[in-house]
């Protein structure tokens, strides 16, 4: 990466180096060490649920807004396929465009998935709803900081321009994105199902 | 450190900052850091020294934390009508308020720990309880108490129950009035609950009775 | 803070213009932004806080206006400048610099990274040790003499636990020696990912600063494990406890990211998983534990904090503190191991060159560091060893005494690498013989600890304390103070004078056993841990183990004071003094920009010293 071609004094953005398959193997790899560790609190998350709450699903909890953040999350994590599509025909505007709709629906799913914890219905004491919170809050702040990784795409590709010579951080974000998906899921069948 | 800069081939510096404003700096934020850790106390009893204490009169609010009063240091003069408003803050423990001079103790492996005070401020003074809200009991002890508050909190009235105390629920309050009665000198308050240890976690102060104007 | 126009005599070089103003030192900036972060958020929080009763720092203020200040601090130190702006695809206007600067500031340069860790981690050491000394100077005497309340003293103890632990044991081998040496010694010029590396290193001390400060909040009396729920009835030091340990490792769990991509996947054609050096190993099988369990305790933290500042009932609302415990423990026990694993695979990166003689059974070493890393996520409850059923004690027992069978590898190793060899006496291998002896004696009674029934007797005493600083001192600092004077001419191109440098491993060699071997005496003698007052009969004995602890406090300082005059003005250096032959020895001493100009080729193992053996490396032109 940037400093070991850092030989002309000249530090160069992440997308402006051309990548090697050695490069882009090391890349994948560290992105899926970190995904794992992501995954971990996500695991100890549900295991608290159960050991708390046991099995119990409150009857009052909120359940339009998990199926339509559900929704968002999917339409978002398409407009990022799409980017990535863009991105293998080095199409710039075409990435920005998707981004720009994958980025209003990881909004609109951030909000939504908020509304059901903190709407005030469940109660932050009871045993189901103490686990609640938190998992749903956490979820939440894993896709806030994924939300402005999306951001972060949107403005290199749009700023570098005909200067980036490699497209991973576009592939990086879809990748994030649908691993938060898959979070998302698990996290809401397991709340609200099991 | 050092590293020898001919080494690196191509300098890549920039733009260097200042040395001596870094030393400064750092130097200044780690005086500061070790004072506020360690000179805390002094500092503020300097602070407090330069500052003459005024007699508290009218309305006293008292809190209870875990575990220390606020404030830990008070001045009433003989005569004076005040209103005193306790409130514990604590989010989960009982706390109560003692005034007096002295300890009874008992003996233990440790050596000997106080109970509570020997001597009770509030021996035949009039208390008139304006508030009440989650009070745990209130130890009356000598005192004269009347009640403005229906139902008035539980009055532990018989005799060998320790010296006069409200105990209060985490987050409960009460208010009383009295006139300072005539017992000028250095007095101290604490809370003496789980056997002396608030008390000697810090949870003390000290009340100044200053002699009537004459 | 003034800024004066700057006259600088070295001139900017590539296409961005000078910029006639000098800048303010990226720590102080870094201060001040993190100041405006905190006075921001704990404002906003203070002001929508329905609660008119609360403070304007109060605790779930503090808690926000801490976020702005760490990311306020992360910013100014050079994050937003050189990691933020070019994320988004703003010019970027930074550069590396060099000299001693460069140490205080951020760098993508893994070996700068390197020192910055171990620097701050020199700094949290001293912090913690001046901590220790405060609770030795109690427990000279038998009533409270120092600390005015005994939740002074069990604060004390917290914020040295704390800041040993998670700044000095978990950082300074693994983000410090292996942030300088891992990239050097698989044949990269570069860590995988140093941009990451480069913002991670300041949140050590940002960590630090945070739980050494934590009193000012309140006092709180859980020690290093942040126990709930009782931490939820302390002062809201707590805050800073749960907020402090959580930014440290954070920052390890990056360290531990970027090892294990930079040695799965930056190694020299030829480094083969056969040929890989055992500090590489070492690192690996320790980066693999952090990634598992730093997120675990990282979460649990999160959700112990809510306990305290929503308050969620989370730990008590099974009835039992059991969920906490179980938790903490889950971590807890790995990262005993995260602390000894480095020192283990240092002693076997060390002996080889020092014994000239062939590492001896190489596979067993790598095997158990791997099932050391393994078994240690299955002995977590033996800490816990009063509230467990013979149901679970049994089993646990037995993993704990079979963790002991991997551990004896390294010892069989070592051993059998020194066995009949030409065994060069000097500061380095003597510090790691010396360590070998203290791991050994906190083995043997940990051993004792693992057998249910002496634990039960022993539980809280300070027989369990004598025990932990055998092995985490005696393992881990001796290995690092082996490794500092090992790798000094590395690090700077000087040495020292090997009479002083063994002065004063004798020192600290001396000292900390006469005042450990005391705490498993002054424990089966019934000396409690965790309180500032004991029973008079315990008085003398603890008054001259205290005088034994403040040697080795002074010992400590002698040897790091030595360490640094050696850095700055000990004689030049050899090349490659001790004639290793790993990877690291072919960079340039000292280690300063490039490590290799041209790629390296590993041919041979590292370890061979057999007759006829060749080079272990070629490079290509």
């Amino acid at each position: 990466m940037a400093a070991s071609s850092n030989q002309s004094n000249d530090v160069l953005y992440p997308m402006q180096t051309p990548l090697s398959r050695a490069d882009l193997f090391k890349l994948k790899g560290g992105l899926t060490l970190f995904l794992i560790g992501l995954a971990v609190p996500i695991l100890l998350l549900l295991e608290m649920r159960y050991v708390v709450a046991g099995g119990y699903v409150a009857p009052q909890v909120t359940q339009w807004p998990a199926i339509a953040a559900t929704v968002a999350m999917l339409l978002s994590g398409l407009f990022t396929v799409a980017g990535s599509k863009s991105a293998k025909k080095a199409n710039r505007p075409g990435i920005v465009r998707s981004y720009n709709w994958a980025i209003l629906f990881a909004l609109i799913a951030i909000i939504l998935i908020g509304i059901p914890a903190f709407n005030g219905v469940l109660d932050p004491v009871s045993h189901y709803g103490e686990t609640f919170i938190p998992t749903m809050g956490t979820i939440d702040v894993y896709l806030f900081f994924t939300w402005i990784g999306m951001l972060a795409t949107r403005s290199r590709v749009k700023r570098l321009g005909n200067k980036i010579e490699n497209y991973w951080g576009v592939y990086a974000t879809n990748i994030v994105l649908w691993f938060m998906f898959v979070c998302w899921v698990v996290t809401w069948v397991q709340l609200y199902y099991l | 450190m050092s590293d020898d800069l001919e080494k690196n081939q191509q300098p890549l510096v920039e733009r260097e900052w200042s040395r001596r404003e870094f030393l400064l700096g750092a130097g200044g934020l780690a005086v500061v850091g070790v004072g506020a850790l360690f000179a805390k106390s002094p500092i503020a009893n300097a602070f407090q020294s330069l500052r003459p204490q005024t007699t508290d009169q009218g309305h006293v609010r008292l809190y209870q934390g875990d575990f220390y009063f606020d404030p830990n240091h008070m001045q009433w003069r003989v005569g004076d009508q005040v209103t005193l408003h306790l409130m514990n803050q604590s989010p989960n423990r009982p706390h109560e308020m003692w005034i007096g001079r002295g300890f009874d103790t008992t003996p233990t492996e440790f050596g000997p720990i106080a109970t509570g005070f020997h001597t009770d401020f509030w021996d035949g003074v009039h208390i008139n309880i304006l508030e009440a809200y989650h009070v745990s009991n209130w130890v009356t002890n000598n005192a004269i108490v009347t009640s403005q508050v229906s139902p008035h909190p539980w009055l532990v009235t018989g005799p060998g129950n320790g010296n006069f105390s409200p105990t209060l629920e985490p987050g409960g309050y009460v208010t009383w009035s009295f006139t300072v009665p005539n017992k000028p000198g250095r007095w101290m308050y604490g809370c003496f609950v789980q056997s002396y240890i608030h008390y000697d976690e810090g949870m003390r102060g000290t009340i100044d009775i200053l002699p009537a104007k004459v | 803070m003034s800024v004066t126009p700057g006259n600088s005599p070295l001139q900017a070089t590539g296409e961005l213009p000078v910029v006639p103003r000098r800048r303010m030192s990226p720590p102080m900036k870094g201060v001040i932004w993190a100041a405006i972060g905190f006075l921001l958020l704990n404002s906003i929080v203070s002001g929508i806080d329905p609660d008119v009763l609360h403070s304007y720092v109060n605790q779930v203020s503090v808690v926000f206006g801490w976020m702005g200040a760490m990311v306020g601090w992360l910013f100014g130190v050079g994050g937003w400048d050189a990691l933020v702006k070019p994320a988004f695809g703003f010019p970027l206007k930074w550069k590396e610099t060099v000299g001693w600067r460069r140490y205080f500031e951020y760098s993508t340069d893994h070996k700068v990274i390197g020192i910055q860790y171990m620097v701050s981690s020199g700094l949290g050491f001293l912090i913690a040790g001046i901590a220790a000394m405060m609770m030795r100077l109690q427990l000279m005497s038998d009533h409270m003499w120092l600390f005015q309340y005994s939740k002074g003293y069990l604060t004390t103890v917290g914020v040295h636990g704390t800041i040993m632990m998670f700044s000095v044991g978990t950082v300074f081998m693994v983000g410090g020696l292996g942030n300088y040496l891992i990239p050097m010694m698989v044949g990269s010029n570069s860590s995988a990912f140093s941009r990451l590396s480069g913002i991670s290193v300041w949140m050590v001390p940002a960590g630090i600063m945070t739980v050494a400060f934590s009193p000012l909040l309140g006092d709180w009396t859980t020690g290093w494990r942040g126990y709930q729920p009782l931490a939820s009835q302390d002062g809201d030091g707590i805050i800073f406890y749960y907020l402090g340990v959580f930014i440290l490792l954070l920052s390890s769990l990056i360290v531990a990211l970027n090892l294990v991509a930079t040695i799965v996947f930056k190694r020299a054609p030829g480094l083969t998983w056969n040929r890989l050096p055992m500090y590489a190993w070492g690192m690996l099988a320790v980066s693999f534990l952090n990634i598992i369990w730093i997120p675990e305790i990282m979460m649990t933290f999160i959700l112990a904090l809510l306990a305290k500042i929503v308050p969620l009932p989370l730990f008590t609302a099974v009835g039992s503190p059991m969920v906490y415990l179980q938790m903490f423990w889950l971590f807890g026990h790995p990262e005993v191991y995260i602390v000894v694993v480095p020192a283990l695979a240092l002693w076997m990166e060390i002996l080889p060159v020092l014994s000239k003689k062939t590492l001896f059974a190489r596979q067993w070493g790598v095997i158990g560091l791997v099932f050391v890393m393994l078994l240690s996520g299955m002995v977590w409850a033996h800490h816990l060893f009063p509230t467990q059923g013979n149901s679970t004690i049994l089993p646990i027992s037995f993993f704990t005494e079979m963790i002991s069978i991997p551990t004896g590898f390294a010892f069989m190793v070592a051993i059998g690498t020194i066995w009949k060899s030409k065994f060069t006496l000097n500061t380095p291998s003597l510090l790691v013989l010396m360590s070998m002896f203290n791991f050994l004696i906190g083995g043997l009674t940990g051993v004792f600890l693992a057998d249910p029934m002496v634990n039960m007797q022993l539980h809280d005493t300070f027989f369990v304390v004598g025990h932990f600083h055998y092995t985490i001192i005696g393992g881990m600092v001796f290995s690092s103070f082996a490794a500092m004077y090992y790798y000094l001419p590395k690090f700077s191109g000087r040495t020292f004078n090997d009479k002083w440098g063994q002065f004063g491993a004798y020192w600290i060699f001396i000292a900390f056993n006469a005042t450990f071997f005391q705490f498993f005496i002054v424990g089966l003698r019934g000396m409690n841990r965790w309180v500032p007052v004991y029973p008079h009969y315990l008085m003398w004995q603890n008054f001259e183990i205290s005088i034994c602890a403040f040697l080795l406090g002074f010992g400590f300082l002698y040897n790091i004071g030595y360490i640094i005059w050696a850095w700055v003005k000990g004689p030049a250096a050899e090349e490659n003094p001790w004639k290793a032959k790993t990877l690291e020895w072919y960079a340039p001493s000292p280690a300063v920009g490039t490590n290799f100009e041209t790629e390296p080729q590993v041919v041979n193992g590292f370890y061979d010293y057999s007759d006829g053996a060749g080079e272990a490396v070629v490079f290509q032109s």
